[in-house]
Order: C-alpha cells, then sequence, then structure tokens
C-alpha cells in the first residue's frame, strides 16, 4: 500500500532522526514477504496473523464479522492508524482517522515528527507571486498528492524589509493576514501560522501581534475521488492548488490598503498503488464498463 | 465521473462494492488505543522474513513509529 512504500521512502531520514519504523497487519507472512520484495521494503513488516496484538491494543475492526471476506482475511484487520512512542517505549503521538484511506504522507509525518519542512528542491514543483508587500511562494512537501493521503502544502511569505502584516488577534482596525487555499478535487484543513512577534505601538499603549521577514505557515492537503480514484487510473495527471494571501502591510508610520495576492500551484497526482487483492474488484467492474458502452467491443 | 455505486459518504471511491465489510467505516468514537502518555503494549511478531522482531528492543534512539494498516495485499 502506498503507506507502507512512502514510510521506506523516508526511511533514511526517520533513522536519521532515531525514528525505528514497523508496519502491523494481519497480512500472513508469505504475503507480506512478496509485497516486500515486490516495493524493496527493507523495514519490519509484522504479521499479526491472528490478531492477538491487534486486540491487546483494542483496535480490532468489530464491523467485520467472523468469515466475512475470508481470501482477503478481512475478519481480523485494525481500525488503521499509527502511534509514536519515546525511547522508553511512551506514546507521545498517534494518527487515527475515521476514514480507512486517510493518513499522513511520508513528508507530512517527519513534518509532523520533526517540525521540519523541506525546503522547495528539485522535483518539486513551485510557484511564487511577488506583491507590494510580500511574495508569496506555495509548494508541497511531497513530490505528488495521492488518493486521501495528506500531504503538506507550505506557503512561504517573504515580507519586505521594514514593513509587517497584523497577525490573528491585531485590533479589528487593522486586517489580520490570512490565507485561502481551494481547487477541484482537493480537501484541505486550517493553515498553521508561526508565533508572531509581538510589536508595540507606544502611542496606542497596545503590543499588537504581526508577522514579520519570512513566516512559513502550512497546510494539510489532499486529493479526493473527484478526481483519482481507486482501481481507476488517473482522470487527470495533477490538479490546479490556488492559494489566496489577504492581507494589510505596514510600516512604522503608515498603513497600505488591505489586499489580496493569489499563486496557482500545479500538483502532479500519483496513480496509486494496487496490490493484487485490489485487482479481484476492477476485473469485477469490467462487465459494467462494457455494459455502459454496449456499442463498444465485447 | 464516478459511478455513485462506489462512493462511500465520504466521497471516497474504491471498486469494491459499499456493502462490503472492508467498506465499513466506524463512527466518530471508535477506539483508537493506547492513549498519548501510555506504555506501548508488547509487541513480538514474525517479519516478512519470518524473523521474530520485539518492537521493545529494536526501537531506534529517539524512539518507534508503529503503523497498524489493513493490508499489504489488498
Amino acid at each position: 500500500m502506498t503507506q507502507l512504500v512512502q514510510l521506506q521512502q523516508i526511511l533514511p531520514a526517520l533513522r536519521a532522526a532515531g525514528y525505528e519504523p514497523f508496519a502491523v497487519s494481519n497480512d500472513t507472512v508469505d504475503r507480506l514477504a512478496e509485497f516486500s520484495t515486490r516495493y524493496h521494503i527493507t523495514y519490519p513488516l509484522l504479521s499479526d496473523e491472528d490478531s492477538a496484538v491487534i486486540r491487546a491494543f483494542g483496535i480490532l475492526n468489530t464491523l467485520i464479522e467472523p468469515g466475512e471476506g475470508k481470501h482477503m482475511r478481512w475478519y481480523g484487520i485494525p481500525y488503521p492508524g499509527s502511534y509514536v512512542t519515546d525511547a522508553a517505549g511512551v506514546v507521545i503521538d498517534k494518527d487515527f482517522h475515521q476514514h480507512h484511506a486517510r493518513r499522513l504522507s511520508g513528508q507530512a509525518l517527519l513534518h509532523r515528527l520533526l517540525g521540519t519542512v523541506p525546503e522547495p528542491h528539485d522535483g518539486i514543483a513551485a510557484t511564487t507571486t511577488a506583491g507590494e508587500a510580500v511574495a508569496l511562494t506555495a509548494y508541497l512537501a511531497d513530490p505528488t498528492l495521492r488518493l486521501e493521503v495528506i500531504s503538506t502544502l507550505v506557503c512561504r511569505l517573504e515580507i519586505a524589509p521594514g514593513l509587517h502584516l497584523y497577525a490573528d488577534g491585531a485590533p479589528e482596525a487593522f486586517t489580520a493576514v490570512s490565507l485561502e487555499v481551494v481547487g477541484h478535487g482537493i480537501r484541505v484543513g486550517e493553515p498553521r501560522w508561526p508565533e508572531p512577534h509581538q510589536l508595540e505601538m507606544a502611542e496606542l499603549g497596545l503590543l499588537v501581534p504581526v508577522h514579520e521577514g519570512t513566516a512559513v505557515v502550512t497546510v494539510p492537503i489532499t486529493v479526493t475521488s473527484e478526481v483519482v480514484r481507486l482501481g481507476h487510473g488517473l482522470d487527470q495527471p495533477a490538479v490546479e492548488v490556488v492559494v489566496r494571501l489577504r492581507h494589510q502591510a505596514c510600516d512604522d508610520t503608515s498603513c497600505g490598503l488591505p489586499t489580496t495576492i493569489e499563486t496557482t500551484l500545479t500538483v502532479p497526482l500519483q496513480e496509486l498503488v494496487e496490490p493484487d487483492g485490489i485487482k479481484v474488484y476492477v476485473e469485477r467492474l469490467a462487465p459494467d464498463a462494457s455494459a455502459a458502452n454496449p456499442g463498444g467491443p465485447v | 465521473m464516478a459511478d455513485p455505486t462506489y462512493l462511500d459518504e465520504f466521497g471516497f471511491y474504491s471498486p469494491m462494492p459499499l456493502d462490503r465489510g472492508a467498506r465499513r467505516e466506524p463512527g466518530a468514537d471508535f477506539p483508537s488505543g493506547p492513549s498519548l502518555g501510555a506504555a506501548l503494549p508488547p509487541v513480538r511478531l514474525p517479519d516478512q522474513r519470518g524473523v521474530m522482531v520485539d518492537v521493545a528492543e529494536r526501537r531506534g534512539e529517539r524512539g518507534a513509529i508503529l503503523v497498524f494498516h489493513r493490508s499489504a495485499y489488498w
């Protein structure tokens, strides 16, 4: 699965940071061996064939009845999710979602774990729009977006020297900076802003939160089934992500008018890793396809 | 666009019909196991080579990441 392959891709970074990954499922050793050979997985894929560990964690999927999906071994699967422990084995973070397909991308996991954001680099699309007071650069932390896998959209604000943007919590008379991310086939979470500076406004006797210099904002982002469907390849090679920055820039003596700048990032999509099991269902769909197109070849 | 027969309430498409067990999603309060601050229960299982792995003995200097997934096969 995508998640297991992405973990392999970030394995050097994880180990350099002192973390060792493990994956657990009720798959048999044979199936895990086949998968790890095909996708070159070198970290441990653990086989909890009788779901004893899954039960001990209390995360057995009890919506599946014993005997259901026997060939696929549905009974005994966990609710999918992940834990991070410290060196003593104490849980310090966990990530579970109500929908089975949602999980953090490799880079989003690194971001959450280490607090680091990758620089834009070769192989990653980036876009910049320069306004009068601020230049807005947007790029994705991962090379591609994948169905329901939560990546990180990085929005870097370069604020011109001597200027500041008002942050959330500034008096109502000022327009606080805000970021909006929109696009067809994407879903985004709440932007995470860096801690603002406190600017002393002596004549008002106020400390006002502002952003100055460089501010890096991160936004959780994923692509939905509107544009990527499991078992059907890609309808389109990329999605357009529009980032709008509403802001009011001021120096120590005067303020500009509130304004909005916008930049559009084209993010490539990635076909899903589709292990053998899912092909059974894709093949069953084939008659539907010919029925929808009765004039086509049989 | 996607055949709605295969779209779930979250707008997720899979070629597996909606009434199949593997497409049932839990309610919002589903169990997610050990809480933050709790000790991870013991995990001692065979890996893809059939070698027994004890997570407690194989953690990194800073810790471990333990991913529970539905299957590498489907």
